[in-house]
């Protein structure tokens, strides 16, 4: 190929990329919230009620508590600071949990209609004596009459008012703050709404420090005064805090010493960016072939890529360094550098057989990115002018690894390899624990959670994260089938603020035979007014944006549970089911965890075979067996090693087995360098230097105080170093060529 | 010319504000001479005036108030004994109230009692002749509450309960026979 072709070729390769993402980018809906990662199975009323939930306006709560002090004072103090808070941050409203007003309003223009059961039930059983008796006591007693006593002369709709069930109980509300004294102390509860989009990290701290500002301010008025903090916004906002301190810290110091050895040891920035190029151009076709699989990527599966940037520097360095010894290493190298990378493509490839659409995708992007990447490795590379050699100091460093190794391979029994392994995976079997619980994988700092927790034992408004789902087809049949469950489980539902029409219309033609009874009339007569008329009708309940949910040409109704309280199965109404999303999300996260488990087991198998077939072609049949046996060994060793080792410290979740997928592919590929006919001091220094890089890059997540980052870091840390110090104890193949193109 | 206005516009609201607190100090003096020792037992006449009814509807009878707990004993038209505490209003022997209650009947038992800082912390308070008027502050009271009256010169003679949706509630008191 010409100089021109060459350039040609590139741009119209680089065009050709170009076009398809500007395409296929714009179509793509990026998908980023858990119910998307989910498997497959969830229903359809699953996800409206997942999708239904979705922070992007969030409730928030902070609580002040001072002894010795009327609960009027703290509230004098927190109302006028609220006021400044609201003025200072317009995303901040007061959260409307009880609006008294729409609520009254509601039950006025209702009354009549709206009856307790108890009250219906002694309708029917005919006690028109007790139920007068009881209105006639009300009337004369000093309480005020809520509903007009024209449409509700037996004032049931008040009774059932008075029977509603209390979001805040305990809780007295003043213009949207709500204080309760327990003996001694004063409680004042701030529950506000995030207007904005709560999910815009530079937004959440914006709020966060008005509210931190807010809490001191009201803090600075007494010393006695104490603070609590709930709603996700905090957790988010020390989150980000968390990860924008570690991405400085660790990210900065590793990428720092990252490139510094890579310019020390090839001494040409060029080297660096060509290897940064590659990078780039290889994850477009990555991303573009994951837009062509799938429309709604998911964003999880980015974070999941990163690992290509480890396999990619690998390939540029084996690449780089055999170029720099001359044309019979770089000869040597592509055999091992196609083998390595097509059967690491090939496991990613297995990943579309999972039947998780999270790990397809990734399965799409690592395969393209990875192909593109040794197809231009072995394409452009020859290209270049011959690079420098390594530095000398590091060549060195290899040669003296290298004659180690060979001294160690003589001292140790021939079987050592197989042994090894095979122990640590028995241990791995036998002490091996999981945990998938999501709660494992929160971050946030403890005072925060020991605040979230306190309000959560001494307050009792928390709903269970256990949810009843009701589907209907109607909005009226989804509130009579409501009403048939909550019920049965003391829960609350919409039904419990607003009875179907049904109901209605039985109370309405119950109270029509009492006002037709002598004592009926007698009770007319005494109150001035004839019988009213009324009928059942449809409305619109204030809290019903709490409970109910249009979703597709179906209605979903969410029954909540207090806290501690938990539900039965529903095996008789096939419409309702019990949800938890944290046991759900769980075990989603389990269900990933073990197809990444059977995936790798399939994986360890399937490079067994290939590393036979294809690992040094042309050797007798027993040396390559006892080649791919050692390379399956080395990987085995990784992996096992670094999981047995993670699991001292807990047990192993989804985050371990990425980890461990990342050391099986590196383990692969530096296996393959070192059982092929490289010289071996050559592929030791691609190795280290890759192996270097990753342990810097990776290894620096173990200290990340995100437990799932931190699994992840440490089984990759653990898992290259393993790898990283028994892939020389490999067998080295035979390398004359080599050794005589370098000295000529 | 502007200073002077200016001056003018900070003087009318300074005296504003100052005639605001007057009239609250002045509704809190009235408010303290209508205060009687507790216990205290009262007669009462109730006069409840609901929309849409012809006539009002009266019941009577006879009051107990002590520091924390009023006894509401009707004996006209039917007999029936309340207890009003802060913990809600319990009827006969009751031992639960009914949800939100307990607002209701802090209030009744504040305004019963004249505790002046729940009325202080609940209400605007100003004068008209002889009787305290409160206007409510929180917006959840204020759904329910137009403005109460306390009137009397030495003892709380009347309360008026307005309520927003047009009942008016007027109670009665006499000194109970000895």
């Amino acid at each position: 190929m010409t100089r021109v072709s060459r350039v040609v070729f590139l741009l119209i390769l680089l065009g050709l990329l170009v076009a398809g993402l500007s395409q296929q980018l714009p179509k793509a809906s990026w998908q980023s919230s858990l119910a998307d990662a989910l498997p497959n199975q969830v229903s359809e009323t699953q996800r409206a009620y997942l999708e239904s939930q979705q922070p992007n306006t969030q409730q928030l709560l902070i609580a002040f508590e001072q002894s010795g002090h009327s609960a009027g004072e703290l509230r004098t103090i927190v109302e006028s600071e609220v006021a400044v808070l609201l003025q200072r941050e317009p995303t901040l409203k007061r959260a409307e949990l009880t609006d008294t007003k729409a609520f009254l309003s509601f039950y006025r223009e209702h009354a009549g209609r709206l009856a307790t059961k108890q009250d219906t039930e002694r309708l029917r059983a005919g006690q028109f004596n007790g139920l007068i008796s009881d209105a006639q006591s009300l009337l004369q007693s000093p309480e005020p009459v809520l509903v007009p006593v024209t449409q509700d002369p037996l004032l049931l709709t008040q009774r059932y008012l008075k029977s509603l069930p209390d979001l805040m109980p305990g809780y007295k509300n003043h213009n949207g703050l709500y204080s309760r004294t327990d003996g001694e102390t004063v409680q004042v509860l701030v529950p506000l709404q995030i207007a904005g989009d709560a999910l815009s990290i530079n937004q959440t701290q914006q709020v966060v420090a008005q509210l931190h500002g807010f809490i001191r301010a009201v803090k600075q008025t007494d010393a006695d005064i104490s603070s609590y903090r709930s709603g996700l916004i905090f957790h988010a906002d020390a989150g980000a805090k968390q990860a924008k301190q570690e991405m400085t810290w660790f990210g900065g110091l590793s990428l720092l010493l990252v490139l510094s050895v890579l310019i020390w040891v090839f001494r040409s920035p060029f080297q660096l960016f060509y290897t940064l190029s590659l990078l780039a151009v290889a994850s477009a076709f990555g991303l573009l072939a994951t837009l062509f699989w799938s429309s709604s990527p998911h964003v999880l599966m980015l974070v999941f890529a990163t690992s290509f940037i480890g396999l990619c520097i690998d390939y540029v360095i084996h690449g780089f360094i055999a170029r720099s010894h001359g044309a019979s290493a770089w000869k040597a190298l592509t055999p091992a550098l196609w083998l390595g990378g097509l059967t690491t493509i090939a496991g990613y490839a297995l990943l579309l057989a999972v039947p998780l659409p999270l790990l397809q995708q990734l399965g799409v992007f690592m395969a393209a990115a990875l192909f593109s990447a040794v197809l231009l490795v072995t394409l452009t590379l020859p290209w270049l002018p011959k690079p420098k050699q390594p530095q000398a100091k590091w060549q060195r460093f290899c040669e003296k690894a290298e004659a180690g190794y060979c001294r160690l391979q003589r001292q140790l029994p021939s079987r050592w390899l197989t042994v090894l392994p095979v122990i640590t995976v028995v241990i791995l079997i036998a002490a091996h624990a999981s945990n998938d619980s999501v709660r494992l994988l929160a971050s946030s700092p403890k005072p925060l959670l020991e605040e979230e927790n306190y309000l959560r034992e001494h307050t009792s408004f928390y709903f269970s994260p256990e949810v009843i789902l009701v589907a209907g087809d109607t909005r009226q049949q989804v509130i009579e089938r409501t009403s048939l469950v909550d019920e049965s489980y003391h829960a609350i539902g919409i039904s419990s603020y607003y009875p179907p029409i049904s109901q209605q219309q039985d109370a309405i033609e119950l109270q029509r035979q009492l006002f037709e009874s002598s004592e009926g009339v007698a009770f007319l007569q005494w109150l001035g007014i004839s019988a009213p008329k009324l009928n059942a009708v449809e409305a619109a309940h204030p809290l019903e944006h709490q409970f109910l949910y249009p979703f597709k040409d179906l209605w979903l109704s969410v029954v909540r549970l207090k806290q501690g309280q938990a539900a039965a199965s529903f095996g008789d109404k096939p419409w309702a089911q019990v949800f938890d999303p944290i046991e759900h999300a769980s075990s989603a996260l389990g269900e990933y965890r073990q197809s990444m488990q059977v995936w790798l087991g399939v994986l360890l198998a399937l490079s067994f075979f290939v590393l036979f077939i294809f690992l040094n072609r042309g050797a007798a049949l027993k040396e390559k067996a006892k080649a791919s046996w050692q390379v399956f060994s080395v990987i085995l060793l990784s992996v096992s090693t670094a999981l047995l080792i993670a699991q001292l410290s807990q047990p192993l979740n989804l985050f371990h087995w990425i980890g461990a997928m990342f050391v099986l592919v590196l383990s692969i590929d530096y296996g393959v360098f070192c059982a092929s006919r490289l010289q071996r001091s050559h592929a030791l220094q691609a190795i280290y230097l890759s192996a270097l890089t990753t342990l810097v890059a990776f290894g620096a997540l173990t200290f990340s105080s995100t437990p799932a980052i931190a699994a992840f870091g440490q089984v990759v840390m653990v898992g290259v170093l393993v790898s990283v110090l028994f892939c020389p104890l490999i067998t080295a193949a035979p390398t004359k060529d080599i050794k005589k193109d370098e000295v000529q | 010319m502007m200073r002077l206005f200016v001056l003018i516009l900070a003087f009318m609201l300074t005296a504003g504000v100052k005639a605001d607190t007057e009239t609250s100090e002045q509704a809190l003096k009235k408010l303290s001479e209508q205060a009687q020792p507790l216990p205290l037992k009262v007669i009462f006449e109730q006069r409840k005036y609901l929309s849409g009814l012809p006539r009002a509807l009266v019941s009577s009878g006879e009051m107990t108030i002590t520091e924390d707990a009023i006894l509401w004993e009707t004996q006209k038209p039917q007999k029936q004994s309340l207890k009003i505490t802060e913990q809600g209003i319990f009827k006969d022997s009751q031992q639960t109230s009914a949800t939100g209650s307990e607002t209701i009947a802090e209030l009744l038992l504040a305004i019963l009692k004249q505790d002046e800082r729940v009325l202080q912390e609940q209400f605007s308070l100003s004068l008209q002749k002889n009787c305290v008027q409160m206007v409510p502050n929180s917006d959840t009271l204020a759904g329910v509450m137009q403005r109460i009256l306390s009137c009397g010169d030495a003892r709380v003679e009347r309360v008026e309960l307005h309520e927003t949706n047009g009942n008016r509630t007027e109670i009665n008191f006499a000194e109970a026979p000895q």
